[in-house]
């Protein structure tokens, strides 16, 4: 097993979560997410945050390795939380200079915007960590079925979401090969302004682009060969099941919502 | 099958002025191990996607028996002409090793009741049973290229094209793939083509054929075609090790047969000397 968990990596186990249908999974993601936007307050957050615990654990896939998985967002996720607290109004005002302030609201929707980053990134890396791509695909594939009314081609914008979360880390894996060919040729990506650091990005990202159109056509002709064509109806080895456990899912996640409101009110 | 026939094909990119292929007739023989050798941008990749139907000839024909490799046909193609490609990250659309060697199948609208048997008699082909409900991300790369290979014995091929699939791998991997090359030929239902820069590689083949610049410059059974060392030599392509052994002893005045010996024949020949 892989050591890290990212976006869009599979980790075969065994449990409870891994049991349930992909599509159960996929509508539980869905509205976990809409569900944190209504957790405003610390007690519905802090609920919310204790589900998503429970599930983690329950999905038997080590907690380090969503840790690991959710580092990389970190960086994104502090510099939205700094804007956040620099650049809001209202509220008790602690400190400013010029037009930047630091108020008790500033402070207030940094933390919330924190919170739901890292909850609704985890709650998606557990969807991926615990459903193989393909059925991920599948269930995606259902859940938009009904745009095939309005000639949306459903089948091959879900196949490509999957091909999508496979390269997701294959791109990672490239971005660490290049970063390191380029600081053993003497690159410092640590140093300097916010500007330079960027500049120093360049040499990566010209590269990670070229290597990731060569995978791209390596697989598109990989995938031709192997007589995938768009115009013909396929079959699928992964048949989704709707069993007991996934109507028990959806109830949970019934009362995580009524939990949400009661707390709310308090 | 009996025979894979172009007949005067050419080939080259719209937009592009180089010709890739230049008129090019040839038959290759079938049930055979075939190896294409060559140096970078001689065809080589390109002949056998013309024969995969992947890339269509501007001018010619190409026939696997009497199926024409056309736009028609070209269901019926892929599922005759299988092709492991050489780079083992870039040919995997599921994440796990079932999925993968399902894609083929799914393509070809096989029952989802049946694939699980045909996935499990491929994968014990390449000897990879155990690794069913493995991640792809987790092999090594000689495993993906076999995983690679049962994708293409899942769908029944009758050809199975190597495009310099032992290239990105270690001695291991060369030489685990080596062996079930080994192990399909000797199953005669397969007809191998293996495209290589490694002369080693090649003589185990039946048959070479020798490309350099979209042109057939040679094209027989292996110790004939390999015996030619002045081609060989033009080409800059390295004499596999038996041959170079034999060229190094002529060197040195020893008497050696006065014909080509693959290593494995060079090697029973000096242990037979020794003694």
């Amino acid at each position: 097993m892989s050591n890290m968990v990212i976006f869009g990596s599979y980790v075969p186990l065994s449990s409870p979560i891994h049991r349930l249908d992909a599509r159960t999974k996929l509508i539980l993601c869905i509205w976990y997410v809409i569900s944190v936007f209504f957790a405003n307050h610390l007690w519905p957050a802090l609920w919310v945050s204790l589900v998503l615990l429970a599930v983690l654990i329950m999905s038997r896939v080590p907690l380090k390795m969503y840790w690991a998985g959710l580092k990389p967002f970190l960086i994104v996720i502090l510099i939205t939380v700094c804007l956040q607290v620099l650049f809001s109004s209202g509220g008790q005002m602690y400190w400013h200079f010029g037009w930047i302030s630091v108020t008790s609201d500033g402070i207030k929707n940094a933390f919330l915007i924190f919170y739901r980053f890292t909850v609704i990134i985890t709650a998606s890396t557990v969807l991926t960590a615990t459903t193989p791509t393909l059925q991920l695909a599948s269930a995606f594939s259902w859940l938009i079925y009904p745009l095939k009314w309005l000639k949306v081609p459903v089948d091959k914008i879900s196949l490509m979401l999957s091909i999508a979360l496979r390269f997701v880390p294959m791109i990672m894996a490239d971005i660490k090969v290049i970063m390191d060919a380029q600081r053993s040729r003497g690159m410092d990506f640590h140093q300097g302004n916010l500007i330079t650091r960027l500049k120093h990005l360049l040499p990566v990202v010209i590269p990670l682009f070229v290597n990731s159109l060569q995978h791209s056509e390596d697989l598109a002709i990989a995938m031709e060969a192997r007589g995938y064509s768009l115009d013909r109806q396929r079959t699928q080895y992964r048949q989704l099941r709707w069993r007991k456990g996934d109507n028990i899912a959806l109830l949970l996640m019934l009362v995580v919502d009524v939990g949400i409101c009661i707390l709310n009110l308090i | 099958m009996r025979e894979i026939k172009f007949n005067h094909v050419t080939f080259k990119y719209p937009n592009s002025q180089k010709i890739l292929i230049d008129d090019q007739s040839f038959t290759l023989p079938t049930n055979k191990w075939i190896s294409i050798v060559g140096h970078n941008g001689s065809g080589k990749s390109t002949i056998m996607r013309l024969l995969n139907g992947l890339l269509q000839p501007n001018k010619g024909q190409i026939t696997i028996d009497n199926l024409v490799v056309n736009e028609q046909n070209l269901e019926e193609v892929h599922k005759l002409v299988g092709m492991v490609f050489q780079n083992p990250e870039n040919q995997f659309v599921g994440s796990t090793v079932a999925e993968d060697v399902a894609f083929g199948l799914e393509n070809y609208n096989v029952a989802p009741e049946e694939m699980p048997m045909i996935i499990k008699q491929a994968l014990a082909t390449v000897g990879m049973t155990k690794y069913e409900n493995s991640l792809i991300s987790d092999l090594s790369g000689g495993q993906k290229q076999r995983i690679a290979i049962a994708g293409v014995l899942a769908v029944r091929p009758q050809i199975i094209v190597l495009d310099e699939a032992t290239s990105m791998l270690d001695p291991m991997g060369r030489e685990s793939i080596m062996k079930l090359l080994r192990k399909l030929h000797d199953d005669g239902h397969y007809t191998i083509i293996m495209i290589t820069h490694d002369l080693n590689e090649a003589e185990l083949a039946d048959h070479v054929l020798v490309l350099e610049q979209g042109k057939v410059l040679a094209n027989g059974i292996t110790e004939e075609v390999l015996s030619n060392s002045k081609l060989l030599k033009e080409l800059q392509l390295a004499p596999a090790t038996g041959e170079q052994i034999r060229e190094k002893l002529i060197s040195v005045g020893i008497s050696v047969p006065d014909k080509y010996l693959k290593t494995e024949e060079m090697v029973r020949w000096l242990k037979q000397k020794l003694n």
